[in-house]
C-alpha cells in the first residue's frame, strides 16, 4: 500500500510539474522574438538572439544593441500575461528584373535584393496586427517592403546617368569610389531604411543582384563588339607590317653601323701598327751611324736574296757591285 | 494488506477451505503483478527520459537546445559524427540536425542558358551575362568555397522555409552577394582586363590595390560576407569555367582576331629572327674585318721586329764602336759575298768595262719579269726604294 501510495504521488507531482512549467513558463528559441503582454498593460520583449533594435512606436525611435534571451522565461499565467511569437530572423527579399530609366535616358534591367528583420517588435506588431499569425505577418511585411525596395531603385537609378562617355569611364575607373552601383545601392539602401523604420523593421544589407540591358541594347551591344574586333584585325594587320618592316630595316641599319664600325676599327689598328713601324725606322734614320748600319744590312740582305737559286750575275769592272765582290774578296777577314 | 489475508484454519480441512485458497492465490497473483507494473513503469520511465539521447548520424551535425537556447554556440562544439547526445526528454530539450562543414554556391547572374542547335547564338532574353566596364558583355560563372565558422549563426540565424523561395537560407544570401561581387566588379573591370587576367587597380580601404577579377571578386565577396554577418568563412572564390565572350558573331569575330594575333606574332618573331641573323652576320664579317686587321698588324709588327732584330743587336753591341761596327758589316758583307759566289748555283761572269769607262757591249736577251706585287711596307729611308731592279743591260 505504501508503495502504491509512493508512486502515486511521484507521478502526481509530475503532471502537477508539467502542469505549472506550462502555465508559468515559456520558451524563447534563438530564432523568436517574444512579447509578453501583461494583465495591466504592460509589455516585456525578448529576444532569441543578440541584435540591434529600435525602441519607439512611430520608428523614430534610437537603436540599441540588446543580448540573447534564448531559454526558459517566467511568466505569470493565461489570461493575466499573454504571450507572443514572432520570427526573429533575417529574411531575403528580391525585386523583380525590371527597366530602369537613367538620368540621361539610357535604359537597364536592375534586379536588387535585401535582407531584413524585425527590430522594433511592438511597432511592428501594430502596424501587421491584423494579420492572424506571426507568418502572414511577416509574409505581408515582406511584400510591403518590397514595394519600398522597387520605388527606391526606381527613385535612385533615375537620378543616376547609367551610360558614360570613354572620357567619363576613365574618370570612373581612376576613382573607384565613385563607383556607379555601389553609391546607388547605398542611396537605395538609405531610402528604404527609413521606411522600413516606420514598420518596425531593419534593413540588415540591401545590393543589386542582376543588371541587364533590353534586347535591342543588347543586341547592339553585340553588334558593336563585333565591328570593334573587325577593326582591331585590320588594325592588326598594318601594325604588324610596320613592326615587321621598322625591325628589318633597323637590323639593316644595325648591320651596317656593325660593319662600318668594325672597318672604322682596322683602318685605326693599320695606321696604329704603321704608325708604330715609322717610328722604328724614324729611330733607325736618327744618326748617320744607324742609318749606315741600316742600309748596310739592307744590302746584306739583298745579296742574300741571291743565294740558293739558279742565277748568272754578269757585271761589268766598273758597276758597284763588282767593286763589292772584289774588295770583298780582297779585305782580309776582321779579327774582333 | 499483509494482515488481512486470511490464514488457513488447521481445523477445518473441508468446506471454507477451497475459498481460502483461491484467495490467497490471487492475493499472490495481484501483489506478483503490482512488482511487474513497477517494474513496467521503471522501465518506460527510463525509456522516456533516455528517448531523446541517441549517437549522432554518419555525416550529420547535431546541437542541442535546452529550453530554446542552444547548448553548443561554436564550431568545435557542435556534436559530429560518431558522438553520443545525451539530451532531456521533450520540451526540456530538442535535437536538431545543423548544416556546417565546408559547402559552396554557384553563381547565377553571369552564364549562358542551353541551346538547342550546333550554332548557339547570344540571346539576351535567355542568356545571363554581365556588362564590363566597357560596356562590353561577358559571360562569368563562379564557385564561392566557404566553411560555416559560426553554426548557431548559420543555422538559425536566416529565414528557412521549405515551402518558400528562400528555403536555402544562408546559402541563398551567399548567392546573392556573389551575384552581387560579380556584378559589381565586372562594372570595374574592361572586357579584356577580366578574359586576359589584367590587374587593375582597385581601392581596398585607404589604399588601391591591384588585382585580377577573380582576386577583386573574392575581395569585393569578403567584405559583403562580413558585413551581412552571415557567419561563414570564405575559402574560395573560382572561375567554374573561364569566362568567355558572348556567342555567335562575337565568338567568331574574337576567334579571328585571336588566330590573327598569333599570326602577328610570328610574323614579328620571324622579322626579328631574321633581323637577329642579319645583324650576327655582319658582326662576324666585323670579327673577320678586326681579326684581319690584327693579323695584318701582328705581322707587320713581326716582320719589323725581325727586319730590326738583327740591326738592334749590332747597334747595341757597336754602338760606342764605330769602328768595330764597320769592320763587323764588312765581314758580313764579305761572307754574303764569298757564300754568293762560293754557291754553285751563281755563276758570275765579269766583263772588263767599256771604252773610256762606260759599259761593255753585250748582247743579251732577258725574258720580262712579273710584275711585282705590292708589300705590305715600303722600307722608308731606304735609298734603294726597297726594290732593286734588275741591272739593265749596259
Amino acid at each position: 500500500m505504501k508503495a502504491k501510495s509512493t508512486v502515486v504521488l511521484v507521478i502526481g507531482s509530475l503532471l502537477l510539474a508539467v502542469f505549472l512549467s506550462l502555465m508559468f513558463t515559456y520558451q524563447v528559441r534563438s530564432n523568436e522574438i517574444v512579447l509578453v503582454d501583461s494583465w495591466s498593460g504592460g509589455r516585456q520583449i525578448k529576444y532569441g538572439s543578440a541584435t540591434t533594435v529600435t525602441d519607439g512606436n512611430e520608428g523614430n525611435g534610437t537603436s540599441r544593441e540588446v543580448e540573447s534571451d534564448a531559454g526558459i522565461q517566467f511568466r505569470l499565467p493565461w489570461p493575466l500575461e499573454k504571450v507572443y511569437k514572432l520570427d526573429g530572423r533575417t529574411h531575403v527579399l528580391e525585386t523583380g528584373f525590371d527597366e530602369e530609366l537613367g538620368a540621361g535616358g539610357e535604359t537597364l534591367l536592375v534586379s536588387a535584393y535585401a535582407g531584413w528583420h524585425v527590430n522594433n517588435a511592438n511597432l511592428f506588431r501594430t502596424k501587421f496586427g491584423d494579420q492572424r499569425t506571426a507568418p502572414l505577418m511577416m509574409r505581408k511585411a515582406k511584400a510591403t517592403l518590397r514595394d519600398h525596395v522597387e520605388s527606391a531603385r526606381d527613385e535612385v537609378l533615375g537620378g543616376t546617368k547609367l551610360f558614360m562617355t570613354p572620357e567619363e569611364m576613365e574618370f570612373r575607373k581612376e576613382n573607384q569610389a565613385s563607383l556607379t552601383y555601389m553609391e546607388a545601392e547605398k542611396k537605395i539602401k538609405a531610402i528604404v531604411e527609413t521606411k522600413a523604420k516606420g514598420l518596425g523593421l531593419g534593413i540588415k544589407f540591401l545590393g543589386i543582384k542582376r543588371v541587364g540591358l533590353p534586347e535591342t541594347q543588347a543586341q547592339g551591344i553585340i553588334e558593336g563588339m563585333v565591328q570593334f574586333k573587325g577593326t582591331k584585325i585590320n588594325a592588326l594587320n598594318q601594325e604588324t607590317q610596320q613592326q615587321s618592316e621598322a625591325i628589318q630595316n633597323t637590323a639593316a641599319t644595325e648591320a651596317l653601323a656593325i660593319i662600318e664600325k668594325a672597318e672604322s676599327n682596322a683602318t685605326r689598328m693599320r695606321n696604329e701598327a704603321r704608325s708604330k713601324v715609322s717610328e722604328i725606322y724614324a729611330e733607325a734614320d736618327s744618326s748617320a751611324e744607324k742609318a749606315r748600319l741600316a742600309i748596310t744590312l739592307k744590302q746584306i740582305k739583298a745579296l742574300e736574296v741571291l743565294r740558293a737559286k739558279q742565277i748568272q750575275l754578269i757585271i761589268s769592272d766598273n758597276h758597284p757591285l763588282f767593286n763589292v765582290f772584289d774588295e770583298a774578296m780582297q779585305k782580309p777577314v776582321p779579327k774582333k | 494488506m499483509d494482515d488481512k489475508i486470511p490464514k488457513p484454519d488447521p481445523g477445518l480441512e473441508t468446506g471454507e477451505t477451497g475459498t481460502d485458497v483461491s484467495t490467497q492465490a490471487l492475493t499472490q497473483a495481484l501483489r506478483g503483478g503490482f512488482v511487474i507494473l513497477y517494474i513496467v513503469i521503471l522501465i518506460l520511465a527510463g525509456y522516456f527520459l533516455a528517448s531523446n539521447s541517441a549517437r549522432v548520424k554518419p555525416g550529420a551535425s547535431t546541437v542541442v537546445l535546452r529550453f530554446g537556447r542552444p547548448l553548443q554556440t561554436s564550431k568545435g562544439e557542435v556534436l559530429t559524427e560518431g558522438k553520443m547526445v545525451w539530451a532531456w526528454p521533450r520540451p526540456i530539450d530538442e535535437k536538431v540536425d545543423i548544416t556546417g562543414g565546408t559547402r559552396s554556391v554557384f553563381s547565377t547572374v553571369g552564364w549562358y542558358g542551353a541551346a538547342t542547335g550546333a550554332n548557339a547564338q547570344f540571346n539576351p532574353d535567355r542568356d545571363r551575362y554581365v556588362l564590363t566596364r566597357d560596356w562590353n558583355i561577358l559571360h562569368v560563372q563562379m564557385e564561392l568555397r566557404y566553411e560555416v565558422e559560426d553554426p548557431i549563426r548559420y543555422n538559425f540565424g536566416f529565414f528557412k522555409d521549405d515551402d518558400s523561395e528562400n528555403s536555402r537560407g544562408v546559402e541563398t544570401v551567399l548567392e546573392l552577394a556573389l551575384n552581387n561581387a560579380i556584378v559589381l566588379t565586372a562594372s570595374v573591370f574592361e572586357a579584356n582586363e577580366i578574359l586576359d587576367t589584367i590587374p587593375v587597380d582597385v581601392v581596398d580601404g585607404e589604399k588601391t590595390v591591384s588585382m585580377v577579377f577573380k582576386k577583386a571578386v573574392a575581395h569585393h565577396l569578403g567584405r559583403l560576407v562580413a558585413e551581412y554577418d552571415l557567419g561563414i568563412g570564405v575559402e574560395s572564390v573560382e572561375f567554374i569555367s573561364a569566362p568567355v565572350l558572348p556567342r555567335g558573331k562575337v565568338a567568331i569575330e574574337d576567334a579571328k582576331l585571336r588566330q590573327k594575333r598569333a599570326a602577328s606574332s610570328d610574323a614579328l618573331n620571324e622579322a626579328i629572327e631574321k633581323a637577329r641573323t642579319l645583324k650576327n652576320q655582319a658582326r662576324v664579317g666585323a670579327d673577320n674585318i678586326i681579326k684581319k686587321a690584327e693579323s695584318e698588324s701582328g705581322q707587320l709588327a713581326e716582320k719589323v721586329k725581325n727586319e730590326f732584330a738583327e740591326f738592334n743587336s749590332l747597334w747595341d753591341n757597336f754602338k760606342d764602336d764605330p769602328e768595330g761596327l764597320q769592320l763587323e758589316l764588312e765581314k758580313r758583307l764579305r761572307d754574303t759575298v764569298r757564300g754568293i759566289m762560293s754557291d754553285p748555283s751563281v755563276e758570275i761572269t765579269k766583263l772588263p768595262a767599256g771604252v773610256a769607262g762606260g759599259r761593255p757591249k753585250v748582247k743579251l736577251v732577258v725574258r720580262r719579269l712579273p710584275p711585282r706585287g705590292p708589300e705590305a711596307m715600303e722600307f722608308e729611308g731606304d735609298p734603294d726604294g726597297g726594290s732593286q731592279k734588275a741591272p739593265g743591260p749596259n
